[in-house]
């Protein structure tokens, strides 16, 4: 049945949580507690803290993760199993949001352990959840923009996963696949990494074309404003710049998503910066040398 | 929909680990599953002794790729095991729990990264093999014979890999656990040293003031001293579940009693 607290707004007491994170490491009441923790982790502020430093709580997340894995090829996840994974990595993304916890969750390489969920290609319910959830944890682990952050996944493979996801996922998936790419574009060195050679230049430049085309048919607003971004930030780097002013799709340039971004003016006016960066003539200060 | 996978169920593992010796391919030549029905076998019997080299082959090119497993785990299992076992002078407790907890990670990941491109190797290993042995060449044109020929050797490689990538999977990830072990082993010495020598001054093992503990909740601190078994079942499961085979109890006493001279294969 349902708890009873689990409905209100009451903050949930220190003692429960306790209880709820030493049931985790028994395997009777491990399901029963992952969705609890799971449902409170808003109201409490510190959990990540009592999530790492408690004795075992860890292993468990990387347990749990770990035993889907035969599940995943041939794709035959059940939705229970999907469910109950999703409340692990629900837990691991509040250990990678939180400042305290974010550098030693990516020192024991955690990250890493969700790739392979990422690289799943079923389009069933149970394995869109599990990406969706996946990409949330690296989502929020690249929020606030630490350079640690960026350096760390620059060592992985996040982003061939992401251009994938990008081009093929859901909607949402999409979404945030996007804005990881947009957080990763942000930082310079993330910036130089992708700028640094044609080839992974022309990648990322051919999905995000393909994404605008998308857009055409079927515009998400939110989408649309992470798409922005990462050509707005590309277009920072000198080498991209002038690949941009022969690649980037027409209907950009144009009045084709007025209507969408009719509320937004922020998009809008990095869309028109976009633009501006792009029309400015070529120049020969130093940041071409780069 | 939601419902469709419900009707597929992955496969019951077939193998227990100590079905296999670790770091060895000893145990690998006898147990291959070889199908006398496949068409090729039958005009040419001499063949089946030219399975065992290529799947070997195609084992030994994996262990390029599970460097990256055994470098994720290792690194994971020694962050996360050091940390829980800060205040617990009782080496054995944190040896064995960093060998069950990195046998768990390193099978895990070789399970899902390394076996549909071991597939793909063994497959293809079997082929070129099979067709040096009966001096088929690839590149000049073929007489109808040998087309036909060409195809048999196809479905041959096709259905041996199939049938035997479990195995060969079993197999890589036995010695990746193998190696995982001496790994942590090694990295965790000065730490299990530091408790025998505690013990045998019959002092304290002094633990690092953590400005966390005080605002941890009494019931989930880290307390000095030894963890229960009810505390230590994740690490026992680690071993009991390793992905990829079935469980077993005795292997939590392989690992433990494990033979600790270096595997060959991984010092070429």
């Amino acid at each position: 049945g349902q708890p009873s607290n689990s409905a209100n707004n009451t903050p949930v007491s220190r003692e429960r949580i306790a209880v709820w994170i030493t049931e985790l490491l028994s395997s009777s009441t491990r399901e029963a507690a992952l969705m609890e923790l799971s449902r409170k982790r808003e109201k409490v502020s510190d959990l990540a803290v009592l999530l790492w430093n408690s004795f075992g709580s860890v292993a468990v997340l990387l347990y749990e993760v770990i035993s889907v894995y035969p599940y995943i090829t041939p794709p035959t996840l059940t939705a229970q199993q999907s469910n109950r994974v999703c409340n692990a990595l629900a837990l691991l993304q509040c250990i990678a949001s939180h400042p305290e916890t974010r550098t030693l969750f990516i020192q024991a390489n955690v990250p890493l352990f969700l790739y392979p969920f990422l690289n799943t290609k079923s389009s069933t319910r149970p394995f869109e959840y599990l990406r969706l959830t996946s990409l949330g944890v690296i989502g929020a682990l690249v929020k606030t923009d630490e350079t640690e952050v960026i350096n760390f996944l620059l060592t992985t493979e996040i982003i061939p996963l992401s251009l994938r996801i990008m081009q093929s996922g859901s909607e949402l998936s999409k979404t945030v696949a996007t804005f990881i790419l947009q957080k990763i574009l942000a930082d310079d060195s993330g910036l130089n990494y992708i700028c640094q050679t044609f080839d992974r230049f022309s990648h990322v430049a051919m999905v995000l074309g393909r994404m605008v085309l998308q857009q055409q048919r079927e515009p998400s607003g939110r989408l649309l404003k992470h798409i922005i971004r990462c050509y707005l930030r590309l277009s920072d780097n000198p080498r991209a710049r002038e690949a941009l002013r022969s690649c980037l799709p027409d209907c950009l340039k144009d009045h084709t998503f007025d209507i969408v971004l009719k509320d937004d003016q922020s998009t809008k006016k990095w869309l028109s910066q976009l633009i501006l960066n792009l029309e400015a003539p070529p120049t020969n200060n130093s940041q071409q040398q780069q | 929909s939601a419902t469709a996978t419900t009707t597929a169920t992955a496969p019951e593992p077939q193998y227990r680990l100590s079905d296999f010796k670790p770091s060895t391919f000893q145990s690998l030549n006898s147990m291959l599953k070889i199908n006398s029905n496949i068409t090729i076998f039958r005009l040419h019997p001499n063949l089946k002794t030219h399975i065992y080299s290529p799947i070997e082959m195609a084992i030994n090119e994996s262990f390029q790729t599970v460097q990256r497993s055994l470098k994720v785990a290792t690194t994971a299992a020694e962050q996360i095991v050091r940390k829980d076992f800060v205040s617990n002078p009782d080496e054995q407790q944190l040896r064995t729990s960093a060998r069950n907890m990195v046998a768990y990670l390193s099978s895990g990941l070789v399970l899902i990264t390394a076996r549909a491109p071991l597939q793909e190797q063994i497959q293809s290993y079997i082929k070129s093999h099979f067709y040096t042995v009966l001096g088929i060449s690839q590149t000049s044109t073929m007489s109808a014979n040998e087309q036909t020929t060409t195809e048999m050797i196809q479905q041959a490689a096709n259905e041996i890999a199939t049938s035997n990538i479990e195995l060969c999977c079993c197999l890589l990830q036995r010695m990746t656990i193998s190696r995982a072990i001496q790994i942590i082993d090694q990295r965790l010495a000065s730490e299990i040293e530091l408790r025998q020598r505690c013990r045998t001054e019959g002092r304290q093992l002094s633990v690092a003031n953590n400005t966390n503990e005080e605002r941890l909740p009494e019931q989930i601190r880290l307390h000095y001293g030894p963890f229960s078994s009810h505390q230590l079942a994740i690490y026992e499961d680690f071993v009991h579940f390793i992905p990829g085979f079935k469980p077993n109890d005795s292997e939590k006493r392989d690992l433990v009693t494990m033979d600790e001279s270096a595997p060959s294969v991984w010092d070429r």
